[in-house]
């Protein structure tokens, strides 16, 4: 190979070298000519000095809440673009498409019409006891979401394409499905806080969840509830949503799954205020495995508080005098 | 992709906010992705571009605020500390290392992010920045020369 006399063009091979963008041949003319080289090897000594300081993949260093915080809010943000704007044109286009439903629409309506006439008609009274035993019926069902939602209604989001076969045209998707339905009731009803006690453990949004926990918070019944809690607690991204988890759970920490999931949440949670409420709430049940978790957290936590608290909790517990 | 950005913008905000903008344009993008061009080349196109059009529009704020914002802004860290003892070094070079950074043009933060951070070869870079691959060489030994003045009393 021939070394170029001119020092930027000797520098740029320095650079070709330094990242690999020489095939062996080049490389392996390269490292001979560095031999003999002695301006080759200074400019390659130069180049190496900076690579010490700052060495070839060093890169800005991520805490992994903060790598934890930025997925959970693309997630969001990703939810929210892929929630589909109501169009009115789309949906008069959708529906011209679908000539049947539009005639089944159409019959439904004209029953309904037709019902109406009958049971306000003095002959229909003899009947209308069964119409409102039905209607009755229908109501006190009316809590389940599925029942209220026409299959027009559903809304279709987070499509994935899992496979695709471009020769064949094979598709594999897998996609979810949305309605609005609202219900109104009393939160001390169990199908009330049993259906948000499901939606904590589904995909709602961080608001949502929050709004959710803290009406849960004045239920303490009921195992559904504190399961989904816990859920929140183990799994949530969302630290503050974590946060509020933990913190209906210290009154529930009573029950020993709960205790479980506050030792796990003290020793596991990048939030130091997550950790901090576990922390309180097992203060007073300073059972065996608890005490296990303080002896660790005495000497790694973050937390000065929780360090020296825990230290003292395991220090008294073992006898030791300060 | 959150480290890539990290190595272009001002602040760990500023990254994030680029992170988030570059990810949601993609998703937008998506549709119009061609297989002629490695995913991952498009996605590092589609960050550096949404961080290049960051800065230019944050560019007047932050004449303006400079100075006042440098006395609060967070920097990214560079260096993880290894011990307490090395804490304050560790920081004064991370410190130091922003410094430079923010003293590169675009295009030589860019190919160094890349090559030098990233691990990407030359054509590579070349291919996500648009230009050839002795561009690529030229701006990248710009930004070594500016960065080893900078980080002399390192190395």
């Amino acid at each position: 190979m021939t070394i170029p006399e001119n020092t930027e063009q000797l520098q740029l091979k320095v650079i070709s070298y330094l990242y690999g963008d020489m095939d062996s041949l080049e490389q392996r003319n390269f490292e001979k000519e560095l031999e003999t080289n002695s301006q080759l090897q200074q400019l390659l000594e130069e180049e190496r000095r900076l690579d010490s300081a700052l060495p070839v993949g060093t890169q800005p260093f991520l805490s992994e809440e903060r790598l934890q915080g930025n997925r959970w809010l693309l997630h969001q943000n990703l939810q929210k673009q892929s929630r589909s704007v109501f169009s009115l044109k789309q949906w008069l286009e959708r529906l011209a498409e679908r000539p049947l439903s539009v005639a089944f629409q159409g019959a439904a309506m004209a029953m309904t019409f037709v019902l109406g006439i009958y049971v306000a008609s003095p002959s229909g009274s003899t009947r209308s006891s069964e119409v409102e035993g039905m209607i009755a019926s229908t109501t006190e069902a009316s809590f389940t979401p599925l029942q209220l939602v026409n299959d027009e209604d559903y809304e279709i989001y987070q499509l994935k394409v899992n496979g695709y076969d471009a020769t064949t045209g094979d598709i594999d998707l897998s996609f979810s499905l949305a309605s609005e339905t609202r219900i109104s009731g009393n939160v001390a009803d169990q199908n009330i806080h049993g259906l948000m006690a499901v939606a904590l453990q589904n995909d709602i949004d961080s608001a949502s969840r929050l709004d959710t926990i803290d009406a849960l918070q004045t239920v303490s019944s009921g195992d559904e509830v504190y399961r989904a809690l816990i859920h929140v607690l183990m799994n949530d991204q969302n630290p503050g949503v974590r946060y509020q988890a933990v913190r209906s759970l210290v009154a529930l920490a009573d029950e020993e799954e709960v205790r479980g999931a506050l030792r796990g949440a003290l020793r596991d949670d990048v939030n130091q205020g997550v950790r901090l409420e576990a922390f309180q709430a097992l203060v007073a049940y300073p059972e065996e495995e608890t005490l296990q978790v303080f002896r660790q957290k005495m000497d790694e936590d973050s937390n000065e508080y929780i360090r020296a608290q825990s230290r003292q909790i395991v220090e008294a517990s073992d006898g030791i005098v300060i | 992709m959150l480290a890539v950005a990290a190595g272009f913008a001002h602040t760990p905000d500023d990254a994030n906010d680029i992170y988030q903008d570059a990810m949601l344009a993609a998703f937008r993008a998506l549709p119009k992705f061609k297989l002629e061009s490695k995913f991952s080349t498009w996605l590092h196109k589609i960050v550096v571009n949404t961080a290049l059009s960051n800065r230019r529009k944050l560019k007047r704020t932050w004449q303006k605020m400079a100075i006042i914002q440098s006395e609060y802004e967070q920097e990214e860290t560079y260096i993880e500390s290894r011990s307490p003892e090395s804490s304050m070094l560790d920081g004064e070079l991370s410190s130091q290392i922003n410094t430079a950074m923010q003293k590169l043009s675009d295009n030589e933060r860019i190919a160094f992010v890349l090559c030098h951070q990233q691990g990407f070869k030359i054509r590579e870079a070349a291919e996500v920045m648009g230009c050839t691959d002795s561009s690529v060489k030229v701006v990248l030994f710009r930004a070594r020369n500016k960065l080893k003045s900078q980080l002399q009393e390192y190395h």
